[in-house]
């Protein structure tokens, strides 16, 4: 057996360790890149979202590298992604791909549903062993997770441009490479200090974004065309409270106050859409409702043909609690050049805002 | 009396005799908005981000068109009909997305419908439905029996006469619908068997798919809908392509369409619309099933707000021919 | 001499064909519709006409293209086909062995999956024109040149430019940050031509089984990137047609040629007269329902031929009964 698993965001990283640990025979396919996209768009049903076409792209590059068994979230419950990987399986059976795709529940078992596979694809590791190999990979993820918060603070007040992307792309590869906890932990304290060290603009206020919407085009740079990046070109500072830590439901393993959080977007939500739609709908809506205040604008970034964002893009604009929301529809078809010209808009428009709010204080 | 608006759009083809049973007991009149026309569709689709699908811009336009005629209208939310098989988002979002997009709007009396949760949860859903026209619970649980007596004998009518949803309502109640000779079973129908699969609110909503069966009916093929088909039948069919269902209203597509590319139909079309999450995964299981078999022809139809007549006449054109060709070719061989 | 008479009206052009007792082609005609498909059919006929043999018969006409209904009731058609089923017919008769067929017109695009002489599946552009014609028209005309100039250029292309975009107007915009950006004109045209293969594949050829021989025919094949750039992406020799921009007429001409010989019923054809009468068109808004439909109406001598254009059969019946 081969294990490959498709992309999202750095998550091949925490899956790497795990993986090598348990010594499982594995392949991590190319990062996205356009052939991915469009190999994913070419067997792609019409009308289904980039999430699908991407992650379909990373399983036939990971096929065609020799991988057998593919790893794919799902579940009931949430959307359509459930229904992704039966559907995947059988493209990739009808390409003449021998491969199976194994569904991980994320909706329901949650933690125990990814133990169980793995579980069974290392054929039977006993128990310590697997939870010490994944407690391993969580501490490669958290570290992940804790530097790109220091690089989203970076970004907008560095004085050259792109040196905290530059250093981060090192702490990737610097996590990756970590061995034992004592290497991640000096990795992680290092590069945060490296990252403090760059020369900043002290005195520049950023204007602060959030940045909402369906997890999977959240959390993948490639998906969303860098948005993150090129808002801290712009001089904006990026705030999510979407990780991939969070969003794979380690949350209460790693940060026991990320529950709340979820709880306390819902509750925001509910005077304008009372229950879950599956998806990332419900907290859309309730983090514009949240942060009205906090924030100078989000960004709400949904797949095209999304469902559940298609129900939050009619609601959002109709709460009371008001913001500037700039809705970004990401599949193949956005250009970056487009894309740019939106976003420089977007952010003249809040600073504009930002200064008549201010000039009215006055 | 208190009035209950009912549009004529998504689920009303499902449970229509039931929810006008559960309102009438309770002693409400209830109102149903007019066949779907190009002003419904537009009003509807006005309010709405363009992203938003064909079906749910009809809804809306039907809800527009019950604003000033009813004290309520009734949007349920319903999340799941069996366990662990739920709803597409949309159904889910609708109470609150009609809401936000038409603030007119009268009271919308929503009730999550969800099967996965405790029973008594339930039970207190439809209680506090029932609330809005009655104190007393005993009325209240008279009313759901009643109404689900109704849905019960509704779907034997169906599948038991081989009756489509707007004929079997017709029985029922005794009201006419939009056009009813569009429905009447063709004696004539000498060049074979046809199928269509899909969602009732785009089966039987003429607006919406330009007149499909009426058309195939005078192209002289008779017409099989998904409710000819037992709860049981369809079930078997979509365990057979997918292994157990996803989707709560999957039968009419995967289970439909498997069973009649196996037996029973020369032809199958599906009937999707534009941007549908579930229908565009559904439909393709169907492709993959039919290119697999080779046996029967299908076509999947695909509309939206602007389809133009033209084109689905044309396509319907040409998938006629080329069963009617290939039928032509394969006498031949034999003799 | 037997003569069978194939007429295509489309959007963009209308294209009319006769052929012989042994389906040979004896002449054809390739015009411009320019939005008056009843004036092209007329002057079509009297043309055609001209280019015939003496002793021509007209033993069957056929007519088909988005305006066939139109064509067929001015000439008096024996047969009205959809163009699905006369360009799978034409490419049958020159390519018996043919698998898949690429059509791309001007404003409609097709494929249709033949195995054993028999269609098995077809698609047609949905809501999109991206994947058609127009997409190249358009962007020839926004570069000042001709589509001819444009199709010779592209093949002069060494190096790959990537245009994104499937729809019209993103791809414009991302041309001309290609552009702006310095590529050389040659390059960005090719990559049009890919663009435009792309988006044919991903829209009218998502899920459609492509196997060799791949014959392609319509308009479009004139331009020779764009028959480049579908063996590249294809992987494999495509066929064009010697007759391709008129295989749609040809189909018809075929189809009422088998059509008049199983029937055995005398042909239905006004005769080349018909390019002399004056035919006038009307419309009106049919108010028997809220859906106010455009009712468009046909008549010669103020007699009522035909009505088009309501979402029930209401006036169609009216005429007919």
């Amino acid at each position: 057996m081969r294990l490959g698993i498709p992309h999202m965001g750095n998550l091949y990283i925490p899956f790497k360790a795990l993986f090598q640990r348990l010594g499982i025979d594995y392949i991590i396919p190319p990062v996205n890149n356009q052939r991915t996209l469009s190999l994913g768009v070419r067997y792609s049903p019409e009308g289904l979202c980039i999430p699908f076409k991407l992650t379909l792209g990373n399983m036939i590059e990971a096929a065609e590298l020799g991988a057998d068994t593919l790893l794919m979230a799902g579940g009931t419950g949430i959307c359509r992604l459930g229904y992704y990987a039966n559907t995947q399986e059988q493209i990739l059976h009808d390409l003449g791909y021998e491969v199976e795709v194994v569904q991980v529940g994320v909706s329901e078992r949650k933690l125990f549903g990814l133990l169980e596979v793995i579980k069974r694809l290392s054929n039977n590791a006993p128990w310590p062993k697997i939870i010490s190999a994944f407690r391993f990979g969580l501490a490669k993820l958290n570290a992940l997770d804790k530097i790109e918060r220091v690089v989203q603070r970076v970004r907008p007040v560095e004085r050259i441009k792109g040196t905290a992307n530059r250093l981060f792309a090192k702490a990737i590869n610097a996590i990756d490479r970590a061995d034992d906890y004592d290497t991640l932990k000096k990795v992680q304290i290092d590069y945060i200090d490296q990252l403090n060290q760059i020369d900043k603009d002290t005195q520049y206020k950023p204007l602060v974004v959030g940045i909402t919407g369906e997890f999977y085009v959240v959390l993948e740079p490639f998906s969303n065309l860098d948005v993150e990046s090129e808002l801290g070109k712009l001089g904006v500072e990026v705030r999510r409270s979407t990780f991939v830590s969070e969003w794979a439901k380690f949350s209460w393993f790693l940060n026991p106050l990320g529950i709340n959080e979820k709880d306390r977007i819902h509750k925001a939500a509910l005077p304008y859409l009372k229950r879950d739609i599956g998806g990332d709908g419900w907290e859309s809506v309730g983090e514009k409702v949240l942060h009205a205040k906090e924030y100078d604008g989000i960004i709400h970034l949904a797949p095209f043909t999304c469902m559940p964002e298609i129900v939050a893009q009619n609601i959002m604009p109709t709460t009371k609690e008001k913001i500037p929301v700039l809705t970004i529809l990401c599949d193949e078809q956005i250009a970056k050049p487009g894309m740019l010209t939106r976003l420089e808009a977007f952010v003249d428009l809040l600073e504009r805002r930002r200064r008549t709010y201010n000039n009215d204080r006055q | 009396m208190i009035k209950v608006g009912i549009p004529r759009a998504l689920l009303y083809y499902q449970y229509y005799p039931m929810w006008k049973t559960f309102f009438e007991e309770l002693g409400a009149e209830v109102v149903i908005s007019p066949p779907t026309t190009q002003i419904m569709l537009s009003s509807g689709s006005s309010r709405v981000v363009a992203e938003t699908c064909l079906p749910v811009k009809v809804f809306l336009g039907h809800v527009l068109s019950l604003v000033g005629k009813c004290d309520y209208i009734f949007i349920p939310a319903i999340r799941s009909v069996k366990k662990k098989v739920y709803n597409c988002s949309k159904f889910l979002g609708l109470p609150d997305m009609t809401k936000a997009v038409i603030p007119e709007s009268p009271s919308i009396l929503d009730i999550d419908i969800d099967v996965n949760k405790r029973k008594r949860d339930l039970y207190q859903a439809i209680y506090q439905l029932g609330r809005h026209f009655t104190w007393n619970p005993f009325k209240v649980r008279q009313a759901s029996i009643a109404a689900w007596q109704a849905h019960l004998s509704y779907i034997q009518l169906m599948s038991s006469h081989r009756l489509t949803p707007p004929q079997a309502i017709e029985r029922i109640s005794g009201t006419l619908e939009a056009n009813p000779k569009a429905y009447s079973t063709h004696s004539t129908s000498t060049q074979g068997v046809i199928a269509i699969i899909g969602h009732p609110y785009l089966l039987y909503d003429e607006h919406v798919n330009h007149r499909l069966i009426h058309r195939l009916e005078r192209f002289g093929y008779k017409v099989l809908t998904p409710e000819m088909l037992t709860t049981e039948g369809l079930e078997s069919a979509t365990a057979r392509l997918v292994g157990s269902a996803y989707w709560t209203y999957e039968g009419e597509i995967v289970g439909a369409g498997g069973h009649y590319l196996e037996n029973g139909a020369d032809g199958v079309i599906g009937i999707m619309t534009f941007g549908c999450g579930p229908d565009s995964l559904m439909m393709d299981m169907v492709r993959r099933h039919a290119a697999r078999l080779r046996a029967t022809a299908f076509m999947s139809l695909t509309v939206e707000e602007h389809t133009a007549e033209a084109g689905v006449v044309t396509r319907l054109e040409a998938f006629v021919d080329m069963i009617q060709r290939k039928r032509r070719r394969q006498v031949k061989v034999c003799v | 001499m037997e003569v069978y008479l194939g007429i295509d009206v489309g959007s963009v052009t209308t294209k009319l064909v006769a052929l012989d007792g042994s389906n040979e082609l004896v002449t054809y005609l390739y015009l411009l519709t320019q939005g008056k498909p009843i004036k092209m059919v007329q002057q079509g006929l009297k043309q055609i006409k001209q280019q015939l043999p003496k002793d021509a018969d007209i033993c069957g006409v056929a007519t088909t293209g988005s305006a066939r209904y139109l064509a067929g009731v001015i000439v008096g058609a024996d047969l009205v086909k959809n163009e699905i089923t006369s360009h799978a017919v034409a490419a049958l008769q020159y390519i018996p062995e043919v698998q898949t067929i690429i059509e791309i017109g001007g404003q409609d695009s097709k494929i249709i999956i033949v195995r054993e002489g028999i269609v098995i599946d077809f698609g047609m552009n949905t809501v999109c024109a991206a994947g058609t014609g127009s997409f190249l028209d358009h962007q020839a005309l926004r570069l000042d040149m001709s589509i001819e100039e444009f199709a010779q250029r592209a093949l002069g292309s060494r190096a790959t430019v990537r245009i994104a975009g499937r729809c019209t107007v993103f791809a414009e915009s991302d041309m001309i940050h290609k552009q702006q950006m310095g590529h050389r004109i040659e390059d960005i045209l090719y990559g049009l031509c890919q663009a435009l293969v792309r988006n044919y594949l991903n829209n009218v050829g998502l899920g459609k089984d492509i196997q060799p021989p791949v014959v392609f025919q319509g308009g479009v094949a004139f331009n020779q990137g764009i028959v480049k750039a579908l063996q590249e992406e294809l992987n494999t020799e495509i066929i064009v047609p010697s007759h391709h921009e008129v295989m749609g007429a040809i189909g018809a001409a075929l189809l009422v040629h088998e059509e008049m010989v199983r029937n055995n019923n005398g042909s239905k054809f006004k005769g080349f007269g018909v390019s002399e009468v004056k035919y006038h068109t009307s419309s009106f808004e049919c108010k028997t329902c809220p859906n106010l439909c455009e009712i468009a109406q046909l008549s010669l001598n103020g007699q009522v031929l035909a009505r088009w254009g309501g979402r029930c059969d209401l006036w169609e019946r009216s005429l007919s009964s």
